[in-house]
């Protein structure tokens, strides 16, 4: 990733547009694919089990992986949620929670 | 949950626009963070910008970064890219039910507007009965607004750098997203879908390149969720 790695404007520009279309592919793709696939019950059912499944998905892994700020955070933001049923609260006090202890020790 | 007609209306925008504004913010040193790196990686601040603008995928784009070499590689650039980003056709697929009742081309301009962030506002929205696809177009144009803003600070002012660490505010994004898994929670009959979800995202995320973890996870927990249907 050095300096000297000019890349001349109109390959770039270019490389960055193959780049937007290669992400707007990624993101009209699922709609895409599920339009040819009748959408029965079941099929339903496996798309509300799909939204889920990408947050904790998403969720897990950052979490353990993050370390103790991370955890603190996200098991206040939860605890808080479950609680209140207010995300901004529990979302503010989670992350205030790991500033405080990521400025105390 | 697909009754009558589905829209993208200006209410339904600017609902979208105040429901994710907390969340917007941490775009901006996130874009920075980019805008810095990406001057760093040879490139200038108009092209950073307009990368920000049009691919509109942080992790992709810092991915693609470590592939900015002249002359270009064009397979592998594009490649990491795709791969980083493919989680994406997972949140298409489930806002499908969704999105089919509304215009064709309201489908294929609300889903430029995907991110993490938003759809997971958008899909909490949706369950708690919205039908306005507004709701995803106006806060991922809030998105947009943050991400692109801060790349070109990071990209013109280089030397000011802030710091996403200060404040904690690394964990605001994950935060929020086990926000919205706790408000999903509730119409959940069974749990066994996301305890999949948990442990395939966990293991891959030890043997897959990075961000494979979460398309793997996904995957898990909607094929079980497609077994159990009707158990």
């Amino acid at each position: 990733m050095g300096a000297d790695t000019v890349i001349d404007t109109p390959t770039a520009l270019l490389a960055i547009l193959g780049m937007a279309g290669v992400t707007y592919l990624s993101r009209i793709g699922g709609v895409w694919a599920m339009s040819l696939v009748p959408l029965t019950p079941r099929v339903e059912a496996s798309l509300k089990a799909l939204s889920g499944s990408v947050l904790v998905a998403l969720v897990v892994p950052a979490t353990l992986h993050g370390g103790r700020d991370f955890i603190v955070a996200v098991g206040i933001a939860v605890a808080l949620m479950a609680l209140t049923g207010r995300s901004l609260v529990a979302m503010t006090c989670g992350v205030a929670a790991a500033a405080l202890l990521r400025g105390m020790v | 949950m697909s009754d009558g007609a589905v829209n993208i209306t200006l209410p339904g925008v600017l609902r979208g626009v105040r429901g994710i504004f907390a969340i917007s913010l941490y775009g901006f040193p996130l874009g920075i963070a980019f805008g810095v790196a990406a001057t760093e990686a040879g490139l200038s601040p108009a092209l950073t910008t307009t990368m920000s603008a049009l691919v509109f995928a942080g992790a992709s784009q810092f991915a693609a970064l470590e592939f900015w070499t002249a002359p270009i590689v064009w397979i592998p650039l594009l490649l990491v890219v795709f791969a980083v980003n493919a989680r994406h056709i997972l949140l298409g697929a489930s806002l499908y039910p969704w999105m089919r009742a509304a215009p064709l081309w309201q489908r294929h301009a609300a889903a430029a507007f995907i991110t993490d962030a938003n759809w997971a506002y958008a899909i909490a929205a949706h369950r708690n009965g919205t039908r306005d696809l507004g709701i995803l177009v106006g806060s991922g144009a809030m998105m947009w607004a943050g991400w692109v803003s801060g790349t070109l600070v990071g990209a013109a002012f280089t030397d000011r750098l802030i710091d996403p660490a200060v404040f904690a505010l690394d964990t605001l994004m994950v935060t929020f997203f086990a926000t919205v898994v706790v408000g999903l929670a509730k119409d959940e009959t069974a749990p066994w879908p996301w305890l999949a979800a948990a442990g395939v995202a966990l293991a891959a995320y030890w043997v897959l390149p990075p961000g494979w973890h979460i398309l793997a996870g996904g995957l898990a927990g909607g094929l079980v969720g497609c077994v159990l249907h009707g158990r």
